[in-house]
C-alpha cells in the first residue's frame, strides 16, 4: 500500500483526515453516526457478535 | 441471532448534555474525531463538574452509551482539564473537548493495546491540523 516514508499512516489515511478536517464538529459526529449504523447492518446480516464494551 | 444495539447518536448525547447546562469536558474517542480524527467508537466519555451529578456512572441513555467521569485518570477533574481543552462549535452552542495532543499524551502514557493502535491518526490529525 502507498504511503508517505515519514508518516505511521498511508495516503488513504490522510485523504480520510482531510475530509474529516473540512467538517464541522456536528458534521463529524454525523458521519460517525453513518458509519456506524452501516457496521451494525452488517454486523446484522452477518449474524457477528455484538461489540464488546 | 445477534440482537440490535441501541442506536448511537453522539450528536443527541452532546445536544442533551448541552441543553441541561452540565458542565464537561469531552474525553476519548469522540475528542478525537470532534476534532477531525477518522476513527470509529462506540464510547463517549465525560469528565464532568463534580457539583453537577453524582458520578461516575455509565449511562444507558436512548442515544447510547454515555460514560460519565468525576476525573481523567483517576486523578485529573474537570476543572484541571479545562486548560488542556479547546472550545469547539457546536451548533449554537459551543463544547468543551480534550485537545488533541493532551489526548495523545494520555494515551502515550496509558499504552493498552488500543490506544497504541489510534495513536498513528491522531498524529497525522494533529500535524494536518497545524499545517
Amino acid at each position: 500500500m502507498e504511503s508517505e516514508p515519514t508518516s505511521e499512516v498511508d495516503v488513504g489515511d490522510l485523504d480520510l483526515i482531510d475530509e474529516a478536517l473540512a467538517l464541522t464538529p456536528e458534521e463529524r459526529l454525523h458521519a460517525l453516526e453513518v458509519t456506524l449504523k452501516s457496521l451494525e447492518a452488517l454486523r446484522v446480516a452477518t449474524d457477528a457478535p455484538l461489540p464488546a464494551e | 441471532m445477534s440482537r440490535r444495539t441501541p442506536p448511537f447518536q453522539p450528536n443527541e448525547i452532546v445536544s442533551t448534555l448541552v441543553h441541561h447546562e452540565v458542565a464537561f469536558v469531552i474525553i476519548g474517542g469522540i475528542a478525537a474525531v470532534l476534532q477531525g480524527v477518522p476513527y470509529t467508537t462506540f464510547d463517549f466519555d465525560i469528565v464532568y463538574s463534580r457539583s453537577d451529578l453524582a458520578g461516575p456512572k455509565l449511562l444507558r441513555t436512548r442515544f447510547g452509551r454515555l460514560d460519565v467521569l468525576g476525573e481523567l485518570d483517576g486523578k485529573t477533574t474537570w476543572e484541571s482539564l479545562l486548560e488542556h481543552s479547546v472550545e469547539l462549535p457546536f451548533g449554537a452552542n459551543r463544547v468543551r473537548v480534550l485537545s488533541l495532543a493532551t489526548l495523545i499524551a494520555v494515551k502515550e502514557r496509558l499504552g493498552r493495546d488500543k490506544d497504541k493502535a489510534a495513536l498513528p491518526l491522531l498524529r497525522a490529525t494533529l500535524e494536518r491540523q497545524r499545517r
